[in-house]
């Protein structure tokens, strides 16, 4: 690198410090409205990582109650409800609200910087993806306050105990409502990651010279959309059970192997999902701190991306080992399990083998990380033992897999992650963290943590969830040692809050690259990453580029949204539970979100800086808007498979069904189909007149589309209501004909309706000659998702109405 | 309360169970005393030996020049050959042990679970709640299902466990040996009362056993 290069760059970062210095005295926007309304990926993430830790400070609480009950036998601190409440409100914020929110926070801050982007892919989304994560999670959380208590049917929420029968409370349906925002929060936030990684990459940031943590980041969020729509077609037809009395999984042809299905296909991959940043922190971890390249990181990334991915999803069944799946099933699980073991294991490995050669220096991140992997290989041993189809019947459901995935979700991703906020911190705060609270931090809740779940690996005859045992079982004194350990741990994380306090407030400046890394999150220097020389570092600001005390400087503008929807969202659902009137309210607030976006993004107000072109290969000529909508698209596919399934699965397993055309009037819904398919050609019509650049012929054939949209929606709702005024009656609680039919047609009427509204939208827009023949691609992703609505009803329409 | 007299025999499921889980054991333990030996070698031999800040990475150690698929390619052949092991024993144990083995003396029961209790419905008919009495030296099938909601029908000392689900029957079976009272309880979570979901298995002498069989009628406790 020439003289000559090295002082153009220097200017060019002087010039950006100027820029910076002059943005800061700029009058300033108060700071709640700031964090209240910011859309910028390093806010958001910070915004992430403090709300995880309230979650876990809810679920940390939930855990020592558990474990203090559980201490001596016949111990009365809880009642069995109440433990019920403690263990699945557990579980379910300690895995969905705290640990993969935490890796989201990290993803969120870092993932742009690693690869050298200026923001994420959808900022606006981004923002929403957050709020819909803390409000779904209020939500959740609001059952202990209603009548009955907080859900209590484990974080499995197994059927039929999850339904109103036995469940009445309003507690359930709280935590069904609160999922479904955060499985909405997850699906955006996937989206948002994935397209910012696979086409914002910087140039030259080829798939093998991408950071660790964000290659781990893309395989987590890629999990997350393929397994999330399963999983919410299944809440919705739990909330839609429990607050319209549908059938699907209190009647014996849905029911509890239904919900296993749909629970698992999303609850296996899960696992992964809360593992995997840890562990690309922890690759990071153990390459700086060695000093040496992270070993064989080509085969980490294969065996990541052509080992655990597909696994993942292909071994959920073994959850179900003993509900009576065939003998084919059982074998191909165990041997599919087992092989999985391989990537894991290869990867801690090479993890270790990246000290070979190094100057290791035992900081406070390196521990962790040794600490994350220490674990992860007790954790994977004794995971091994419940792969075993022989070994799992005596093994599930008891203490010995409590302590398995212990060791897995808080040995390897917390401690993992842990390792992160000590390594990561000083980047955000500017300030170095205490080193000797640090490692006192690490030893206590090493130690701790072990004398927790080490002995229940030996309790493989004591069942999980019970809340009290009699003295005879001779379970007393390992109970006692691990509640110990429990408030141990517990205990020790306080040190951890002491040290990102004093970090924040009284810690030394740490300079702009404390650890001297070269990954580009540090430098602010992609290109110096991938071409490979050594980065000029900013000298004289800390947190160059954005963190915490530069929280003035946005480079995306603020927007109300994204809070309002969520909010309004938050409170129409609370609201069915507690008061209807609060539902309303919310509902107000929600759609004056939805203005405000929508006025946004008819008068361009809404302006995110333009993405300088990068590294994309395998999506060259795919803008980050067109893999957005294909990732959302490919989500909505995996949501109709699994309510199409889940259809087929009921069909089979209820002997006597009405043929169809003893309820439906078929002539009229053949008749409604052909309005829906024309429709999609007028909208086609729409499309190819805006590339010729004829804007009355769009608005004219959009038009058209509308009123043909707007005819299908009606003769739907005729059509309900016909079925709903039959004698006898055809409804979604009169047996799973009814609930079927209501609860996938409904799901496609929403489609069709929220299409109607993206409708007005181009409408609008077309006649303010919004659109010209070059700039249209809101009409044609709008094209591509009527045609996606369109395909559905070919798949809906014979099978409820002709089969 | 696993058992009042002495055990002479371990009972069929209980002792190929063992076997599964002591193999298990021994590779699982023996991986991770390799492992962990591994781990800490690296850990002592390449710390660094000068106390300053970190020193900044080389670039040109940034990249991977050298290949290091000889060293992964170990680490997958000898996982490979410890999980086909362990694998191949369990499943072939798995589908010695789901057929009912043949023996004169063999007794159906069908369990039904329920909040928060078992019934056990013998062949005549007779029902009983939260107490199975099965004779001594035989083989004793249960056919499990549920009442109400998802239960898990579990014998810890026999080592034997499956689900009870509204709507279907899972099979499991015990070979009977010595006389005593075994705990029978719920390993899935049902509701308020799953903790103390508990019956019991007594298994006394044929002698006994078909005096009482003969004493009870259907329906009756």
């Amino acid at each position: 690198m020439s003289v000559e290069e090295r002082l153009s760059k220097i200017e060019k970062r002087l010039g950006a410090i100027e820029k910076q210095l002059a943005a800061r005295h700029k009058p300033q926007t108060s700071w709640l409205k700031y964090w209240l309304f910011t859309t910028d990926h390093k806010q958001v993430g910070i915004l992430y990582f403090v709300t995880s830790f309230y979650f876990l400070f809810i679920g940390g609480i939930l855990a020592l109650l558990m474990r203090t009950q559980l201490a001596f036998p016949l111990n009365t601190l809880l009642t069995g409800a109440a433990y019920n409440q403690a263990v699945s409100m557990h579980g379910l914020i300690m895995v969905l609200w705290f640990l993969s929110p935490l890796g989201a926070a990290f993803a969120n801050y870092f993932v742009p910087l690693q690869i050298g982007a200026k923001d994420v892919a959808f900022p606006r989304f981004n923002a929403f993806s957050y709020w819909m994560y803390a409000f779904g999670g209020l939500v959740a959380i609001s059952g202990f306050f209603v009548p009955g208590g907080a859900a209590a049917a484990g974080w499995t929420n197994y059927a039929p105990l999850n339904s109103k029968l036995f469940l009445p409370g309003g507690g359930e349906t709280l935590i069904g409502l609160g999922l479904l925002m955060l499985w909405g929060s997850l699906t955006m936030g996937g989206v948002n990651l994935v397209a910012t990684i696979l086409v914002m990459r910087a140039p030259g940031m080829t798939w093998m010279k991408v950071p660790p943590f964000t290659f781990f980041t893309l395989i987590t969020q890629l999990m997350l959309l393929w397994s999330v729509p399963s999983i919410f077609s299944g809440t919705l037809a739990l909330v839609v059970d429990r607050a319209l009395g549908s059938l699907f999984f209190v009647s014996a042809g849905g029911s509890s192997i239904l919900w296993d299905h749909m629970w698992w296909f999303f609850g296996h991959p899960e696992v992964y999902v809360v593992i995997l940043p840890g562990l690309g922190a922890a690759a990071e971890i153990f390459s700086v701190f060695s000093g040496r390249p992270l070993y064989a990181k080509k085969m980490i990334f294969v065996a990541l991306a052509l080992g655990m991915l597909p696994f993942s999803f292909a071994i959920y069944g073994h959850h179900m080992y003993l509900t009576g799946i065939n003998a084919l099933q059982r074998e191909y699980l165990t041997t599919n399990t087992e092989i999985n073991t391989l990537p894991s294991g290869v990867i801690v490995l090479c993890f270790a083998a990246t000290m070979i050669g190094g100057a290791v220096k035992y900081k406070t991140p390196m521990l962790m990380a040794l600490g994350s992997i220490a674990t992860f290989i007790i954790g994977g041993i004794t995971g091994v033992f419940d792969s075993s189809l022989f070994l799992d019947v005596q093994l599930r459901g008891s203490y010995q897999v409590v302590s398995h995935f212990h060791y897995i979700m808080v040995g390897t991703a917390e401690f993992a992650l842990f390792g992160a906020i000590y390594y990561w911190l000083p980047r955000w705060t500017g300030r170095m963290y205490n080193e000797t609270v640090g490692k006192i931090h690490f030893i206590l809740s090493f130690v701790f943590f072990n004398m927790l779940f080490f002995p229940m690996t030996f309790l493989f005859e004591m069942p999980r969830r019970i809340y009290t045992y009699l003295p005879s079982t001779g379970w007393g004194p390992f109970n006692l040692i691990e509640t110990i350990g429990a408030w141990g741990f517990g205990l020790a994380q306080i040190l951890l809050l002491y040290v990102m306090i004093e970090m924040a407030t009284f810690g030394k400046p740490a300079g702009p690259n404390p650890w001297n890394v070269s990954s580009p999150e540090w430098t602010g220097d992609a290109e110096a990453y991938v071409k490979n020389y050594p980065a000029v570092y900013a000298t004289g600001s800390v947190a160059l580029d954005g963190g915490v005390h530069s929280h003035a400087h946005a480079s995306t503008p603020l927007n109300s949204s994204p809070l309002l929807i969520s909010g309004g969202l938050a409170l129409f659902f609370a609201g069915l539970v507690w008061a209807l009137p609060v539902s309303l309210v919310g509902i107000v607030i929600a759609f004056w979100g939805v203005g405000i976006w929508f006025k946004d993004d008819l008068y361009g107000l809404f302006k995110v800086p333009e993405e300088p072109p990068g590294e994309k290969w395998p999506l060259n000529h795919m803008s980050h808007v067109r893999v957005g909508v294909w990732l959302t698209l490919a989500g909505e596919m995996i949501l109709f498979t699994a309510i199409i399934g889940s259809y087929l699965f009921i069909r089979e397993n209820v002997p006597i069904w009405p043929p169809p055309a003893s309820i439906h009037n078929i002539h009229l819904a053949t008749f409604n189909t052909l309005l829906l398919f024309s429709s999609a050609m007028t909208v086609f019509m729409a499309l190819y007149s805006i590339r010729q650049g004829n804007r009355n012929g769009f608005v004219g054939w959009m038009i058209g589309s509308f009123a043909l949209g707007a005819g299908f929606l009606s003769i739907k709702m005729y059509e309900w209501w016909d079925l709903l005024n039959r004698n006898p009656p055809f409804n979604i609680a009169s047996g799973l004909p009814g609930s079927t039919y209501y609860f996938m047609t409904g799901i496609h009427a929403a489609h069709i309706l929220v299409g109607l509204a993206f409708m007005v939208f181009l409408i609008t827009k077309g006649l303010k000659g919004g659109f010209t023949a070059q700039n249209h691609d809101a009409v044609e992703y709008f094209a591509l998702y009527w045609a996606f609505v369109d395909i559905v009803w070919i798949f809906l329409f014979p099978l409820l109405y002709l089969i | 309360m696993a058992f009042q007299s002495a055990i002479l025999q371990v009972p069929t499921t209980r002792a190929a169970w063992e076997y599964i889980y002591a193999l298990y054991s021994y590779f699982g333990i023996a991986c991770a005393v390799v492992t962990f030996a591994i781990i800490l070698y690296f850990c002592v031999r390449y710390r660094s030996k000068i106390e300053t800040s970190l020193s900044p990475l080389d670039p040109r150690t940034r990249e991977n020049r050298d290949s290091k698929w000889k060293g992964v390619a170990l680490i997958y052949l000898l996982m490979a050959i410890v999980l086909i092991t362990v694998g191949s024993q369990s499943i072939a144990t798995y589908n010695a042990m789901s057929t009912v083995p043949n023996s004169p003396t063999t007794l159906h029961i069908n369990v039904i679970a329920h909040q928060f209790a078992w019934t056990f419905v013998y062949p005549n008919g007779f029902t009983s709640e939260d107490l199975a009495v099965v004779p001594t030296n035989a083989i004793v099938v249960f056919n499990v299902t549920s009442r109400d909601v998802y239960h898990q029908f579990g014998i810890p000392y026999f080592r034997v466990k499956t689900d009870a689900i509204p709507g279907r029957v899972n099979q499991v079976w015990i070979e009977t040996t010595d006389p005593g009272n075994f705990t029978v309880q719920c390993f899935e979570l049902c509701g308020v009362g799953h903790a103390t979901m508990i019956g019991t298995l007594a298994i006394v002498d044929p002698a006994t056993f078909s005096q009482w069989y003969a004493s009870t009628s259907p329906g009756g406790i």
